[in-house]
C-alpha cells in the first residue's frame, strides 16, 4: 500500500514536472522556485547581493504580469536576459539590470520577435566583456488553485546557441524579414486562440479578431508598397550606373554591344524603343526617358505610402487600445505591432 | 645585319636593314606585352629574364584566343539570357526542354573547347600564362562534366525519362555534381575568381550542380543554400571589389589610354590626332600624310620663300603656292588613324591606314594631270642635283628605300602601330568584361527566378 502511495506521488510529481514547458532542446532544464534561488546558484559570477535582491524584488513586483503574459501565450515561458559585464582590468563582472524581454516557445524567436532595433550591434563598449545568459520563467501546477512560477537557467552552450541564432537572423536582412513576418503571424494565432477563451463577449472577441485582421492586411499593403518602391529606386540607381557605362564605353563598344549592356541591367527598358536606337546618344534618351517614367512611379508609390501609412497608424492604435483594454499583456502586443 | 648606331647614320643603306630586325622585335615585343595585360605579374618577372631570348608572337594569334573567349562570353550571355534559356531550363530541371539543354550545354562546350584551342596553340611560354590567368584547367574540367553530363544523362534521358533514376546513372550524376563542386571550390580561392574569366564557366557550373542535385532529389534547402552562394559569387563580380569584373574594365581603361599617351612625343602621331582616340576621346583622327616628300631641283630650303625653317626632322607644312612653284616631283600616301567595327568583339578597334603612293614628276607631265597640292600637310623636302632626271619610278625607289628623311617616319610609324595593337587588346578586354558583366547580371536574374519559385 505504502509502495503504490509512493509509486502515485512519483508519477504524480513526474506528470507535473513535465507539464513544466521547456523550450526545445533544452529538456533537461531544472527550474528554481524562485529568481534569488538562481541567482544564488550563479554566485562564482555574480557576488552582487545588491543586485540579487534588486532582481529579487522587481521579479515579485511583475509576478502578476508574468502571470498574465504566460496565460495568454499558453504552452510557453517568459524570456530574460541576464548580461554580465566584464571590466577589462579589474576582471570585476557586473550584472547589468535584468531585461524583461517576453512570452514564446522559443527562446531565439523571442529575442528577435521583441527586438525592433537590432540590439545585438548596439551591445556596449566593444571592449568590454559582455556575457549574455537567460531566464526562463514557466508556471509551475498551472491547473491547480495554486500556480507558481519557477525560474529556469539557460546558460553556457545553450545561451550561446541561443545567441548564435539571434546573431544569424539580425545578421541576414532578408531571414529576418521573412522571420518578422512569421512571428507576426505567431503572436496573432495565439492572441486569436486566446480571445474567445478570456474575453466572455463574443462579439467583442470577434470585432477585435477583425481589427486584428485589418491592421494585418494593411501592414501587408504597405509593406508591397514599399517593396515597390524599393525596386523602382533601385531601377533608377542601375539605370544611373548604365548611363555612366554608356558614357565610358561608348567609344570602344558597338551600338549593339551597348544595347545589350544597357537591357541586360534594366530588364524592363521598352526594347522597341532601345532597338531604334542607332547612337549611344540615341540611347542615353532612351535611358533617360525611362529614369523619368521610374521616378514618376517613384513619386506615385511615396503619395501612397504616406496615405496608407496614416491608414496602417490608425489601425495600430486602435488595435493596440483595444487590446490593451481587453487585458491582452504589451509583451504579446509589441511583436504583433512593430 | 645588325650595325652599331653611328654607322647607320652613316648608311642610310643599313639603316634601312636595321630598322626591319627591330620591326620584327617590335611585333614580337607588342604581342608579349599585350598579353602581359592580361598577367601582370607573370609578364613583368618574363620580360627581365628573357630579354635576350625573345619569343615571337604574331599579336594576331593573342587577339584570336580573346576574341574566341570573348565569343564564349556570347554564348554564354544567350545560355542565361532569359526565363526560357538553357540555363532556366537546367535549374527547372524541365524534362520537356531537354532539347533545349543539351543543344546550349553543347555549344558552350565547343566554344570553350575552342578557347582551350586558341591559347594551346600559342608559343609555350604564353600558352602556360595566359592557361593560368583563364584557368584553363577548370575550364576543361567543368567542360568535361558538362559533356558527360550530356552523354551519359541527358541525352539517354531523351529515349529513358526513367533512366535518370537508375543506380549507375544516379553515380554517375553525383560524380558530376562532386567534379563541378571541387572546381569551383579552386576557382574560388583564386585571384581571378571574380574577375570575368570566371563567367566563362560559373553559369555552366551552377547549372549542373543545380540540374545534378534535383535529380538525386536534394532538398529545397540544400539547392537554396547553394544558389545562396552562387549568388553571392555573382553579387562579387558585379561589385567594386578588387578583382571584380568593374576593376579589371577599368583598369583596361587606364592601360589602354597610357599606351595611347606614351605617342605623346610621336610627331606622326601627333599630325594623326591620336590624342583623339583615348576612351573619352572623339574617336576622329585627322588625315595627314605618311610621307610626303617633295622632291626639289632648284636647290630650294624650307624657308627660302616662306621664311620658315624645316623642323629637325627635315619636314614643315607648305603652302599651295610654295608646293606649285618649289617641286619638281612629289610622292605621297596618306594616312590616318580609323576606329573599325571588329564585329566578332562588338567593340571599335583602332587601325593604322596607309593609301598607295601618289606620284608626280614634271619630267611626266601626263601624270601631273591629275595633281592636287596637299597644302598645309607635313612635307618633307628632299633636294636632288639639277641635272636628275625624275620619271615615277625613280621616285618611288628613292622614297622608299629611305633615302630621303621620310625614314624618320618609319620608326614612328612602327611605334603608332605597337600602341595601337596594345590599345586594341585593351579594347578586346574591355569588350571581354563588358560581356562577362551581362552574363553575371543574366545569371543572377536567373537565380532569383529560381529562387522565388522554389520556395
Amino acid at each position: 500500500m505504502k509502495t503504490a502511495t509512493l509509486i502515485f506521488i512519483l508519477i504524480f510529481s513526474l506528470s507535473q514536472l513535465s507539464a513544466q514547458y521547456r523550450p526545445p532542446g533544452m529538456a533537461d532544464m531544472s527550474f528554481y522556485n524562485n529568481l534569488g534561488d538562481l541567482l544564488e546558484s550563479k554566485s562564482h559570477e555574480l557576488q552582487d547581493d545588491v543586485f540579487k535582491n534588486t532582481a529579487q524584488n522587481e521579479s515579485k513586483a511583475r509576478q502578476q504580469d508574468i502571470f498574465n503574459a504566460l496565460k495568454w501565450i499558453g504552452e510557453g515561458g517568459y524570456l530574460l536576459r541576464l548580461r554580465v559585464q566584464e571590466d577589462p582590468i579589474t576582471r570585476n563582472k557586473v550584472p547589468l539590470p535584468i531585461e524583461y524581454i517576453g512570452v514564446g516557445k522559443v527562446p531565439a524567436d523571442i529575442v528577435i520577435a521583441n527586438s525592433i532595433n537590432p540590439t545585438i550591434s548596439s551591445s556596449p563598449n566593444e571592449n568590454l566583456r559582455v556575457q549574455s545568459s537567460y531566464i526562463w520563467i514557466t508556471i509551475k501546477n498551472k491547473d491547480s488553485r495554486k500556480p507558481k512560477l519557477v525560474f529556469g537557467d539557460i546558460y553556457g552552450e545553450f545561451a550561446k546557441q541561443v545567441n548564435q541564432k539571434v546573431l544569424l537572423h539580425m545578421l541576414n536582412k532578408d531571414m529576418l524579414e521573412s522571420f518578422f513576418i512569421s512571428q507576426k503571424a505567431v503572436y496573432f494565432e495565439t492572441i486569436k486562440n486566446n480571445l474567445y477563451k478570456q474575453i466572455s463577449d463574443r462579439t467583442v472577441a470577434s470585432n477585435t479578431e477583425n481589427l486584428m485582421q485589418s491592421f494585418l492586411n494593411q501592414a501587408q499593403r504597405l509593406k508591397s508598397i514599399e517593396e515597390k518602391l524599393q525596386k523602382d529606386l533601385k531601377k533608377i540607381e542601375e539605370a544611373n550606373a548604365v548611363l555612366k557605362l554608356i558614357s565610358d564605353l561608348q567609344t570602344v563598344l558597338s551600338v549593339a554591344s551597348l544595347a545589350i549592356q544597357i537591357s541586360a541591367a534594366l530588364d524592363d527598358i521598352p526594347q522597341a524603343s532601345l532597338n531604334a536606337a542607332t547612337t549611344p546618344a540615341e540611347q542615353v534618351k532612351v535611358v533617360n526617358e525611362y529614369m523619368l517614367r521610374k521616378g514618376d512611379v517613384v513619386e506615385t508609390y511615396r503619395q501612397e505610402i504616406i496615405l496608407e501609412g496614416k491608414t496602417h497608424n490608425n489601425f495600430k492604435l486602435d488595435l493596440e487600445n483595444q487590446l490593451k483594454t481587453l487585458g491582452v499583456p504589451d509583451e504579446m502586443i509589441r511583436p504583433l505591432l512593430y | 645585319m645588325r650595325h652599331n648606331k653611328k654607322s647607320h647614320q652613316k648608311n642610310s643603306t643599313s639603316e634601312n636593314n636595321q630598322f626591319l630586325v627591330s620591326r620584327r622585335d617590335f611585333i614580337g615585343k607588342s604581342a608579349i606585352i599585350s598579353i602581359g595585360l592580361m598577367l601582370p605579374n607573370y609578364l613583368t618577372a618574363f620580360a627581365k629574364s628573357s630579354k635576350n631570348n625573345m619569343t615571337m608572337v604574331d599579336p594576331a594569334t593573342a587577339m584570336t584566343a580573346i576574341t574566341a573567349a570573348k565569343t564564349a562570353l556570347d554564348i554564354m550571355a544567350s545560355f542565361s539570357g532569359s526565363s526560357d534559356s538553357g540555363i532556366a531550363a537546367m535549374l527547372r530541371y524541365q524534362n520537356a526542354l531537354l532539347h533545349l539543354i543539351i543543344d546550349q550545354l553543347g555549344e558552350i562546350q565547343r566554344s570553350l573547347l575552342t578557347v582551350q584551342n586558341a591559347i594551346a596553340v600559342l608559343p609555350e611560354q604564353i600558352k602556360s600564362a595566359l592557361a593560368e590567368q583563364f584557368r584553363i584547367e577548370l575550364i576543361a574540367n567543368i567542360n568535361g562534366a558538362a559533356s558527360r553530363y550530356i552523354t551519359n544523362v541527358l541525352s539517354p534521358s531523351l529515349s529513358n525519362p526513367e533512366l535518370i533514376n537508375e543506380l549507375q546513372v544516379q553515380n554517375e550524376i553525383s560524380n558530376i555534381v562532386f567534379i563541378v563542386d571541387q572546381n569551383i571550390s579552386t576557382l574560388l580561392e583564386t585571384q581571378t575568381g571574380i574577375g570575368p574569366e570566371a563567367c566563362m564557366i560559373a553559369p555552366l557550373a551552377m547549372s549542373l550542380n543545380i540540374a545534378g542535385r534535383t535529380n538525386l532529389n536534394y532538398s529545397k534547402s540544400v539547392k537554396v543554400s547553394q544558389l545562396l552562394r552562387y549568388r553571392k559569387w555573382f553579387d562579387d563580380m558585379l561589385s567594386d571589389k578588387p578583382g571584380s569584373i568593374k576593376s579589371v574594365q577599368k583598369q583596361s581603361m587606364i592601360d589602354h589610354d597610357r599606351y595611347i599617351s606614351q605617342l605623346d612625343n610621336n610627331p606622326l602621331a601627333n599630325r594623326l590626332g591620336i590624342k583623339n582616340f583615348i576612351i573619352g576621346g572623339s574617336q576622329i583622327g585627322i588625315e595627314d600624310t605618311d610621307p610626303a616628300v617633295m622632291i626639289s631641283r632648284s636647290g630650294v630650303s624650307c624657308d627660302i620663300i616662306e621664311g620658315k625653317p624645316c623642323d629637325k626632322y627635315g619636314g614643315w607644312r607648305p603652302n599651295d603656292s610654295f608646293l606649285s612653284r618649289a617641286f619638281s616631283g612629289i610622292y605621297i600616301r596618306l594616312s590616318s588613324v580609323t576606329k573599325v567595327l571588329d564585329k566578332q568583339l562588338d567593340a571599335y578597334t583602332l587601325q593604322y591606314n596607309q593609301s598607295e603612293p601618289l606620284i608626280y614628276s614634271k619630267d611626266e607631265p601626263n601624270s601631273m594631270t591629275t595633281y592636287k597640292p596637299f597644302s598645309g600637310k607635313y612635307h618633307y623636302l628632299h633636294t636632288v642635283p639639277n641635272n636628275t632626271k625624275l620619271p615615277s619610278n625613280y621616285i618611288k625607289e628613292l622614297v622608299e628605300s629611305d633615302k630621303t628623311a621620310a625614314r624618320n617616319n618609319n620608326a614612328f610609324r612602327e611605334e603608332i602601330k605597337l600602341a595601337i595593337t596594345q590599345a586594341n587588346l585593351e579594347r578586346a578586354k574591355i569588350s571581354f568584361c563588358a560581356q562577362a558583366q551581362v552574363v553575371a547580371l543574366n545569371t543572377k536574374k536567373r537565380i532569383e527566378e529560381y529562387i522565388n519559385t522554389i520556395e
